[in-house]
């Protein structure tokens, strides 16, 4: 085994969550803050549907909107 | 582009029986040429096996297992040692078990090899087997789960949605039925429903009750007169049957004395009175001695006698006992009914129910029973509440059909308010699940979008690369037009496509001939090396070309050193390969030649650097004693080999051959006076730190003619035996040497060591453009298509 690993490059998957994160961020449909779950677990495949529901049903509702949720 | 390979030093691995040590030139392209059997596999072996970790040939055969067969013949494993020099650092490989142990001080470098035998796996693979080949670039497992838990909720959404939409519906239509049940009241249902929904149903509520309460005082009285009624009767038949008991009696009493009921008593008490004094010997009257026995026995006789007036006497009491009873009852009952009267009389006066007013009641004639005291129980009394509840009994049926149009009404007005609510929760739910339903719609669409997007962007840029290159190797033969799609039937199958003649999207595997499959597998290969490349990545081609036209060959290198966006490694036992870059048909000054020397076991791997043919015949002119026929024959073909191109380039007129051989002096002959006068060789470089590029320009005709008068040297010295020959001197043979060297040095370029060939539209240049030769066409003559 090598010392040092080979240089991160992205897998396809983290490549591919980061432009549909981008996507949905760009088409406001979700709020900015669950931007990075969202990305993690399309990453991870982890997302449930419920996440999903949670995701939608806060929609792109303000920093202070979803606190006060 | 650099060379990033420095060094590589193998020892005790494969074929490197003796420690063997590689150094390489800051050039794009290494091509290592050796016979078979000279090492080349080892060297790519090494470089696999300490880059990748991957042990070559021998990686995944049971046969020959790497700790056993991967140490080279007579080493141990741990004299096996790869010593790999890069750019950015040192690595270093040797064999732990059978794998492979590195170390080294930053990230490693990536090889992408590709062998002979793995060519036609890329082409002619299952689609499944050649999507893995691709996944790396296109297979998302992990978004594609998370994309399908998306899809999942999106569908329960639309089914939430539908279920409430519906329901929404339904309430609507029950509604919507209510209202034409109450004969659709202006302006609108919604109105209508909005108002239903305010009304309280109390004040129906309490009309329900009040006529409910009525009917009940209406029952009590007339259970009440029930039970009077039952108790008169029964007082009445009470003293009947005191009088017939009394006129038994009487006549009982006429049949003797002793039936009289005071002797009877009189009777009962003696004997009792002797019964409970035995030991009495005197009447306790006349205190006269008494035979106690036979006076009990003549009590008991005349007591007998009188039984008959005792029963019936017995009777009369019990009947007058009833009697009395049944008189106490009838005035409870009657006081009872006269209090469900004065209820009545205070219900039905206060009511304001129609059917009440109807009925007009006189209340003056009820003044006793409308009042607070207790009403006296006077037959006047009882008659004027049997009166009101006779009236009141008439009323019974209307109140009752009052209530059930109350009770309807109620009924109804909770159905509406009911169904009203229920069109409210569900308009306000369906609204929230189609928003809802809206956005996962808009988020699954974004997914599959942007999904479907990256797979076949990534599929398209692989294939155009393919595409590209594959062009560049066949242009103009039909074939070509690479497709590379997901099978939409089945998960992780990529299927391949292209054209052949007329025909598109058809399997090459299926009309295209092995060389082009193999150059297709080559093409796909580059294409996915170059997308997975880092900066520090290595492409290997490892004997890869087996067999080809010139044509292939040239349009071959031209791909490697126009197209190719990595450095590369070639390994090759296909000498017209080589020998392009010997005879300056390719740009040599971008490739470091390397040959491989035989190989033995005792001497192990040997390389030595390639010499280019010009630089060969240098060598031999600065040899003491010079070889002479050497040099003449060295000369000759050279002088052959650059003026066949340049008759090419022209389309010099030469005598037909059918196997396409000249002399040089056919070769000089065609080369006509006119077209001579007007070749120009012009050199162009740039001064390091100038921007300014110098142009030195060579008349050819002179460089021509200085070997032309010459020639024959060649035939005298270099060719055959010959007395003649003999004759010359050395300075003639090395002046013809140097005239060949002359128009050589004129025509091929100092910086990437290649002919001009490539159509520049008024000239032909090398591959790096520092070098030029003019004019484009012989005078005369059509336009020049070669290197086009």
């Amino acid at each position: 085994m090598a010392d040092n690993e080979t240089q991160p490059t992205l897998t396809p998957d983290e490549e591919l969550a980061a432009t549909i994160t981008a996507a949905i961020g760009a088409a406001n449909l979700v709020n900015a803050q669950r931007l990075p779950r969202i990305k993690e677990g399309l990453t991870k495949g982890n997302l449930t549907s419920n996440d999903w529901k949670l995701f939608a049903e806060l929609g792109s509702a303000t920093k202070e909107g979803a606190d006060a949720k | 582009m650099k060379m990033p390979l420095q060094q590589l030093t193998i020892g005790g691995f494969r074929g490197a029986t003796q420690l063997v040590e590689i150094k390489f030139e800051d050039k794009p392209v290494v091509m290592i040429f050796g016979e078979n059997g000279t090492g080349k596999t080892t060297i790519v072996d090494a470089i696999d096996f300490v880059c990748n970790e991957h042990a070559g040939n021998l990686e995944g055969r049971q046969s020959t297992p790497v700790k056993d067969f991967l140490p080279a013949l007579g080493s141990r494993a741990s004299e096996l040692r790869v010593d790999l020099k890069w750019c950015t650092g040192t690595w270093k490989a040797t064999l732990a078990g059978s794998k492979a142990k590195v170390t080294g001080a930053i990230a490693r470098p990536k090889a992408k090899i590709l062998r002979r035998a793995q060519i036609l796996e890329i082409v002619d693979a299952q689609p499944a087997k050649r999507y893995e080949a691709f996944s790396r670039f296109v297979a998302v497992p992990n978004v594609e789960k998370s994309e399908s838990t998306l899809r999942e909720a999106d569908r329960v959404a639309r089914e939430d949605f539908n279920t409430s939409a519906r329901n929404l519906d339904t309430a609507r239509e029950e509604l919507r039925k209510l209202y034409r049940e109450a004969g659709e009241p202006k302006p609108d249902i919604q109105t209508w429903a909005k108002s239903k929904n305010d009304t309280d149903p109390q004040d129906l509520n309490r009309r329900s009750s009040h006529i409910s309460n009525l009917i009940a005082l209406v029952e009590a009285a007339t259970r009440s007169l029930t039970e009077l009624n039952r108790a008169a009767g029964q007082a009445t038949s009470d003293a009947l049957a005191v009088q017939s008991t009394t006129i038994a009696l009487e006549a009982a009493e006429e049949v003797s004395e002793e039936a009289k009921s005071d002797l009877l008593k009189l009777l009962d008490s003696a004997a009792e009175y002797l019964t409970l004094h035995e030991n009495e010997e005197n009447c306790p009257v006349c205190e006269q001695p008494v035979d106690r026995a036979m006076l009990l026995t003549r009590l008991a006789a005349r007591k007998a006698a009188g039984a008959a007036v005792a029963e019936a006497s017995r009777k009369l009491d019990s009947a007058k006992k009833q009697e009395e009873r049944a008189k106490i009852l009838v005035g409870s009952e009657e006081t009872r009914f006269l209090k469900a009267s004065s209820d009545l009389a205070k219900g039905f006066q206060g009511s304001n129910e129609d059917s009440l007013k109807a009925k007009q009641i006189p209340w003056d004639q009820y003044a006793a029973l409308l009042g607070d005291q207790p009403i006296p129980n006077t037959p006047e009394n009882r008659t004027s509440g049997e009166a009101l509840h006779t009236i009141c009994a008439d009323c019974l049926d209307a109140l009752r059909a009052d209530r059930d149009v109350v009770a309807k009404e109620l009924e109804n007005l909770r159905a509406i308010k009911n169904q009203y609510g229920f069109v409210v929760k569900y308009a306000k739910q369906a609204k929230q699940l189609e928003s809802l339903s809206n956005k996962l719609a808009a988020l699954l669409s974004i997914v599959e979008t942007v999904r479907k997007d990256f797979v076949d962007n990534a599929l398209d840029s692989i294939r155009k690369r393919v595409d590209t290159l594959y062009s560049k190797l066949h242009p103009g033969e039909n074939i070509g037009d690479i497709k590379l799609q997901l099978d939409p039937n089945r998960r992780g199958s990529l299927n391949v496509s292209s054209r052949f003649e007329s025909e598109a999207d058809v399997p090459p595997q299926a009309y295209y001939s092995e060389a082009h499959l193999d150059t297709l597998g080559i093409c796909i290969f580059i294409a996915l090396a170059e997308r997975d490349a880092t900066s520090d990545t290595l492409l290997v081609l490892d004997d890869v070309l087996t067999s080809a036209d010139q044509d292939h060959v040239q349009r071959f290198i031209e791909m490697i050193h126009d197209e190719v966006k990595l450095p590369v490694l070639i390994t090759t036992h296909y000498r017209p390969w080589r020998d392009r870059y010997r005879y300056a048909k390719g740009p040599v000054g971008n490739v470091h030649l390397i040959e491989l020397l035989t190989w033995t076991k005792a001497k192990g791997i040997r390389h030595t650097k390639t010499k280019l043919e010009i630089d060969e015949l240098r060598d031999l002119l600065g040899k003491e004693p010079m070889d002479r026929q050497a040099v003449a024959a060295k000369s000759g073909v050279l002088l052959e080999a650059a003026l066949r191109e340049i008759s090419i380039l022209y389309r010099c007129k030469l005598p037909f051959d059918a196997e396409g051989k000249h002399t040089l002096g056919e070769y000089m002959s065609g080369l006509e006076t006119k077209l001579r006068k007007l070749i120009k060789c012009v050199a162009i470089a740039t001064p390091q730190g100038s921007s300014v590029s110098n142009e030195t320009t060579t008349e050819f005709q002179p460089l021509l003619e200085a070997i032309e008068s010459i020639t024959w040297i060649r035939n005298l010295v270099g060719a055959h035996f010959n007395i003649d020959g003999m004759n010359l001197s050395e300075t003639e043979v090395r002046q013809f040497a140097l005239a060949a060297c002359a128009l050589l040095d004129a025509l091929i370029c100092r910086k990437c060591g290649e002919l001009p060939r490539k159509n520049q539209g008024s000239f032909f240049s090398c591959g790096c453009k520092a070098q030029q030769l003019h004019p484009l066409t012989s005078p005369g003559a059509q336009t020049a298509q070669i290197g086009n």
